[in-house]
């Protein structure tokens, strides 16, 4: 009675709502997604990755064989199998996101399944749950929705969506909670895995895939998120799952249940169906036992020892043949054939969709980092002072700088720290906010939503401000309590290079995000980078001319070098050291420090602000790069 | 069915049957206050007024197995089976416990639990790079009597591998997250190997399947049958066991928000719940069934209404059929026999391993842990050599003119900051992994704080020194100072000092601080303080008068003056067309111009060891008083 009434406001809702999204000609009652003598195989890399690189040395596996199965419009499918039977493999077949090699094909109501057409008929809704920490379940949905949904859409249009999404996975009641993460609490794990699937349902697809959707969920979570899946399935669309070992009051909610193993069927039909099946066939399942859990280990090789390896192998050989001979898949393989002979005359109906234009996604992006940035209070605050925290122990050391001879080592020290430390705090800025944000961007990346020049450019407006200021109060402090040069024209140029630096620092370190998925490498691979350049280029710590040859090179192209000349110039240029008799002085003006340690660098000022603005921009096309070339990780 | 091994032909220890009546327990809930908040005593005299309030765990739990059985504890998580073993365990940590928990009728205390039992944590804690025989090895050598020789130790780990049928992977690394070993199901299986070479009569393991496979889930409750059957008390808590597993149990415990919903033999569990009315259906796994029905349900108001009624029926019927099968009980009174051989063997403590032998032990361990993991190892040096090239060619050959001498000064404070700063982040990491198993280790009283760190401390020292000579030697050569060598080996001293203080700093602070982030940005922040006051950015006598101490407790100063005041001290300096009025001629001159002038090696070296004396007692005391609790 309950479901009958779900049913009917879903379709109410499907009816009246906003579903000019997808434009669905075909009566939705004969679409059928068809798996045609499907095959897959991946290459498997044995020994270490060198080996894999250099010899070639990879190995061949077939992770599906030969499978022909039929997924009806309106129902619910669940595929089992023990692990490494090939589920998740099923899927990422299904959706064409494959890095192996598949024979075979997929028909989508008579179409051949491409990439594109599977980008608008198909959602897929993976293991993980990636979502901001700080934004609320509906405005969670309402930028993903302004990201998914055509360029067209008013806003109101796609309000009524997301409360439709909202509705339909029983939502409502944290709809305007925050979702929250690891360390600030907010909504349930299984409240956390339905704002997942709710944000794949926004398109309003006709298949919905899911890996593994019950994983980590209580019983209960478990049972009810299942039962509102099977509602949207009869509401008319297509949903395949995968499930390991599920219990038996979930298992009898689905329309049809598959078991893989070993990439091959030993079972697919109605769950009502397969006791008598597997009965037939010698094995009875006992009385007080899950079926599913019974019938998946008689379909499983057992590793424990040789012997019973070798006999699990041929139970399992002996029912992929039984299945094979049965009347369920002899009528569906006429029924594939059928299908191979339609696909080719059928001409296809979807057309790709226009996505939102790039000042709707670019505006999307700006304020959903805002909005994320600015609830988290602690990080927002630090986003802002822990640059000029920094300041605090340089001051409290120092002092204000005089003009004796010890001074020109004070100076250099300090303007060491100011060309060091912006990069630095840059990278731990960075490594605290980005993650998190790359991880959405993976996530959504992978459902084609937007590029990565989209996701750079939108990170760059956002953390511009937080740059600016923050480079202002450092230098601003530095500047005048250590009094240095007072002119308020080379005040500028200081604050201009720091917020350069402190700006590349942050391109530098993304690119490294984008290189590296581990994101505790990636912060020792820069932080070794810009340790490294800072103490070999700065000039500071070692004169350029008593360098050896070779690394004079390496100081030539690296961006520190011309920083630290501006900075070094405008500091020394017009100064005057006092000299003690009778003690040491080494250098008696600026100018005499400058001739040693940056000559000719008066000349270079405007020539070294294009190079150091030439490295900001050069890196921010190769943050854009890295991740281009690195790619997009497998997200399970 | 695999055989049933015997460790022994006479098995040691003693057949202990447990009986618990009316248990409860309760922790104090104080608000939403963190614990050290309730210190203070301004919240303490709110949170005794309206805040205090006991959360009730358990509530009136009896039971009794007998050895030879194995009982389950079944319930939904929050259900308290965890807190059940851990109160049984005597591991609780606080909380009130009423009611009576006898050991072969005598009232349980910490110690009879220490000397009977063994507990397996739902976590493996084991050393990955330790093959499985070496890892029982290592536990026997620390835990069994010394009196025992080599051999028959040799002997009884033998026997657990063998019982534990582990035969095939006796040499196989343990491994885990990072590299490649034995399946999950075998670390189980060594976990519950390391306990039971103590070979206790009571075993309790917290979710022992948990993680497993279907095939090796089986495989594991079956040898834990077996080990109950050789005269041992098994309890497990376990989360909706599968049929097959569920058919191996003896007795069954089922628990819901503390109560008990069921208690007996697992076979006459489902004839025990249709009697109730609640007949289990066909083709369902009963456990399944009967833990959600003891379960409430909250994903709506009216289901948590019902299922929480069904709830208090259920445990009113089995109060109901306790109370007229304890009245059956009372007329077959059992005879308690072993009480006093029980409470008489408790104090046979001597002959077990002092310091010195844990120490021996845990030098050993830990010293081949470091040499077995020699992908670190090769890391650590090409670490060592890569920072020690950048900075024999960044200072390559260094000249005697002007330039030359300002140079070395860049040289030698680099050469005090560079390895002492990475090499923190090392420290700190591998004290933060060693956690993984030291706080359980330490828990289960396998071995003393004192033994671990000196053992740790001592074994540590040859890597340290071969590290910094390989950081040391090359950068010293490729820079060309003077080839001396009361120059070089003072330096080279100076360095393993130096790079030591830092290491011993960082220890402090991984042993202080729960994480790894805290840690290394604590160290760090503290070694970038010691590095601002080392004299080098800072000329010392302009450093601002107040903060002249921190300088004195900078390690880097230290270093950087007695590595100044060696490297100059019997150098000339050459003028070039400079004028030499600007000219500085000697060592002693440049020296100082960094106020280094009064600077001295032995009030250096003096004061580099003070500082890691300090930093290592402050590691230890920390380490002894701090909880070693690894957070991820």
């Amino acid at each position: 009675m309950e479901d009958s009434d779900l049913l009917n406001s879903t379709s109410f809702i499907r009816n009246y709502g906003v579903n000019g999204s997808l434009q669905s000609v075909r009566s939705s009652s004969s679409s059928s997604l068809d798996v045609c003598n499907l095959g897959y195989e991946v290459n498997e890399i044995s020994g270490p990755w060198w080996k894999a690189k250099c010899f070639k040395a990879t190995r061949k596996k077939v992770v599906l064989r030969s499978l022909n199965m039929k997924f009806a419009n309106g129902q619910i499918a669940a595929i089992v199998g023990s692990s490494g039977s090939g589920k998740t493999s099923l899927l990422d077949v299904i959706s064409c996101r494959t890095d192996g090699r598949v024979s075979g094909s997929v028909y989508f109501s008579g179409e051949l399944c491409t990439g594109t057409l599977m980008k608008s008929a198909a959602s897929y809704v993976m293991q993980a749950d990636r979502l901001l920490p700080h934004l609320k379940v509906r405005e969670c949905l309402t930028y993903t929705a302004y990201l998914k949904l055509p360029g067209n859409t008013t806003a109101s249009a796609i309000d009524k969506k997301v409360q439709q999404v909202i509705n339909d996975l029983g939502l409502k009641n944290v709809a305007d909670s925050v979702i929250g993460g690891s360390v600030d609490r907010g909504i349930s794990g299984g409240e956390r895995r339905r704002v997942t699937i709710a944000i794949q349902l926004l398109q309003d697809p006709d298949i919905l895939l899911l890996d593994e959707p019950t994983t980590g969920l209580d019983s209960f979570t478990a049972k009810y998120l299942v039962t509102s899946l099977r509602d949207l399935a009869h509401s008319g669309k297509i949903i395949i799952m995968t499930i390991h070992q599920p219990r038996s009051d979930i298992f009898k909610l689905f329309d049809q249940v598959a078991i893989l193993s070993q990439g091959e069927l030993t079972y697919s039909g109605k769950p009502e169906d397969i006791v008598p099946y597997f009965t037939n066939i010698n094995f009875p399942c006992p009385r007080y036992a899950n079926p599913i859990d019974i019938y998946i280990d008689v379909s499983s090789i057992n590793r424990k020892s040789p012997e019973l390896e070798l006999s699990s192998t041929e139970r399992v050989n002996r029912l992929v043949r039984h299945y094979k001979d049965s009347f369920t898949n002899r009528q569906l393989l006429e029924n594939s054939t059928l299908c191979l002979s339609q696909a080719k005359n059928k001409q296809s109906g979807y057309f790709p969709k226009r996505g939102p234009g790039v000042f709707r996604i670019l505006l999307t992006l700006l304020s959903r980092f805002n909005i994320n940035l600015w609830r988290d209070k602690r990080t927002f605050l630090s986003r802002i002072f822990l640059f000029p925290f920094y300041v605090f122990f340089i001051c409290i050391f120092l002092g204000r700088l005089g003009y004796n001879q010890q001074s020109i080592q004070d100076r250099l020290g300090l303007l060491y720290q100011a060309v060091s430390s912006p990069p630095f705090i840059a990278l731990i800025n960075v490594m605290e906010v980005v993650p998190p944000l790359r991880d959405l961007y993976y996530r959504e990346a992978r459902d084609g939503l937007y590029s990565i020049v989209y996701f750079i450019i939108a990170y760059t407006l956002h953390a511009l401000p937080f740059m600016i200021v923050s480079s202002a109060i450092f230098s601003s402090a530095l500047y005048w309590i250590c009094n240095m040069y007072n002119d308020i024209n080379t005040f500028g140029m200081f604050v201009a290079v720091i917020t350069i630096l402190y700006f590349t620092g942050e391109m530098v370190s993304i690119m490294g995000l984008g290189l590296c998925h581990n994101a505790l490498i990636a912060n020792s691979l820069i932080g070794e980078c810009i340790s490294m350049s800072c103490l070999i280029s700065s000039g500071f710590i070692r004169t350029f001319d008593s360098l050896p040859y070779v690394l004079q090179w390496i100081v030539r192209i690296s961006m520190p070098r011309y920083a630290a000349e501006i900075i070094g110039n405008n500091e020394f240029q017009h100064l005057n050291f006092t000299c003690v008799p009778n003690e040491p002085c080494g250098y008696p003006t600026g100018e005499a420090f400058l001739d040693d340690f940056f000559p000719n660098a008066q000349g270079h000022v405007a020539r070294n602000f294009e190079i150091i603005v030439g490295y900001l921009g050069g890196f921010i096309l190769l943050s854009m790069l890295a991740f281009k070339v690195r790619g997009i990780p497998n997200l399970q | 069915m695999a055989s049933t091994y015997v460790i022994d032909p006479e098995t040691r220890h003693q057949s202990i049957n447990i009986n618990v009546t009316n248990l409860t327990y309760a922790v104090d809930e104080v608000g939403s206050l963190p614990n050290w908040k309730t210190k203070l005593p301004f919240n303490k005299s709110k949170a005794t007024e309206n805040e205090f309030k006991s959360k009730v765990i358990l509530n009136n739990v009896s039971f009794k197995v007998n050895s030879g059985q194995m009982l389950a504890i079944m319930g939904c998580s929050g259900s308290g089976k965890t807190s059940l073993l851990d109160v049984l365990a005597c591991r609780n940590m606080g909380g009130e416990v009423r009611g009576d928990i006898e050991l072969n009728g005598v009232k349980h205390t910490r110690g009879m639990i220490e000397t009977y039992s063994a507990y397996v944590r739902q976590d493996d804690r084991l050393l990955q790079h330790l093959t499985v025989k070496e890892t029982l090895m290592f536990v026997a050598q620390l835990k069994l009597p010394t009196r025992l020789s080599n051999r028959e130790m040799q002997n009884k780990v033998d026997g657990v591998i063998a019982e534990l049928g582990l035969s095939h992977v006796a040499n196989t690394r343990v491994g885990g997250v990072d590299i490649r070993g034995i399946s999950g199901g075998e670390r189980r299986r060594v976990s519950i190997g390391v306990q039971l070479l103590l070979d206790p009569s009571i075993l309790f393991l917290d979710e022992p399947t948990s993680g497993l496979d279907a095939f090796t889930a089986n495989h594991m409750v079956q040898t834990l049958a077996n080990l109950a059957s050789n005269k041992r008390t098994v309890l497990l808590s376990i989360h909706q066991p599968r049929t097959d597993i569920f058919e191996l149990f003896d007795l069954v415990l089922v628990l819901s928000a503390g109560k008990t919903v069921y208690f007996g033999e697992a076979k006459l569990m489902v004839d025990y719940f249709t009697t109730l009315g609640f007949p289990c259906p066909e083709l369902t796994n009963p456990s399944d069934f009967y833990l959600d029905l003891a379960t409430i349900d909250v994903t709506s108001v009216e289901t948590e209404k019902t299922t929480s009624e069904i709830l208090k029926n259920l445990v009113i019927a089995y109060e109901l059929d306790k109370t007229t099968k304890s009245e059956l009980a009372e007329l077959e009174h059992s005879h308690q026999t072993q009480v006093s051989t029980l409470a008489g063997s408790m104090d046979n403590n001597s002959g077990y391993p002092g310091f010195f032998r844990q120490f021996q032990v845990l030098f050993r361990r830990h010293f081949r842990n470091i040499v077995i993991d020699y992908w670190f190892l090769i890391v650590q040096i090409i670490q060592s050599l890569t920072m020690s090239t950048i900075l024999g060619s960044v200072f390559w050959n260094l000249s005697k003119d002007q330039l030359g001498m300002r140079d070395r000064f860049g040289l030698f404070f680099m050469t005090c900051v560079m390895y002492p700063y990475t090499v923190t982040l090392d420290v700190i990491g591998q004290s933060h992994r060693e956690r993984h198993y030291l706080y359980f280790e330490l828990q289960d009283k396998l071995y003393g704080h004192f033994a671990y760190n000196m053992a740790k401390v001592l074994a540590e020292i040859p890597f340290h020194v071969l590290f910094c000579t390989i950081y040391f030697t090359p950068a010293y050569f490729m820079a060309n100072l003077e080839k001396d060598a009361g120059v070089f080996f003072t330096m080279y001293g100076v360095v393993i000092l130096s790079v030591y203080a830092s290491k011993s700093a960082a220890s402090f602070a991984a042993n202080l601080l729960p994480n790894y982030q805290l840690s290394s940005v604590t160290s760090n922040t503290l070694l970038a303080i010691f590095a601002l006051s080392g004299g080098f950015f800072i000329n010392l006598e302009t450093l601002f008068s107040g903060l002249k101490w921190v300088s004195d407790i900078s390690s880097i100063r230290w270093a950087f003056e007695a590595i100044s005041v060696t490297g100059y001290q019997n150098l000339n300096f050459t003028c070039g067309e400079i004028d030499p009025k600007y000219c500085v001629r000697t060592g002693q001159e440049a020296l100082e111009m960094y106020s280094f002038e009064d600077g001295k090696v032995w009030l250096s070296v003096t004061a580099l060891s003070g500082i890691i004396l300090t930093f290592q007692i402050l590691a230890f005391v920390s380490l002894r008083f701090v909880p070693q609790k690894p957070y991820e």
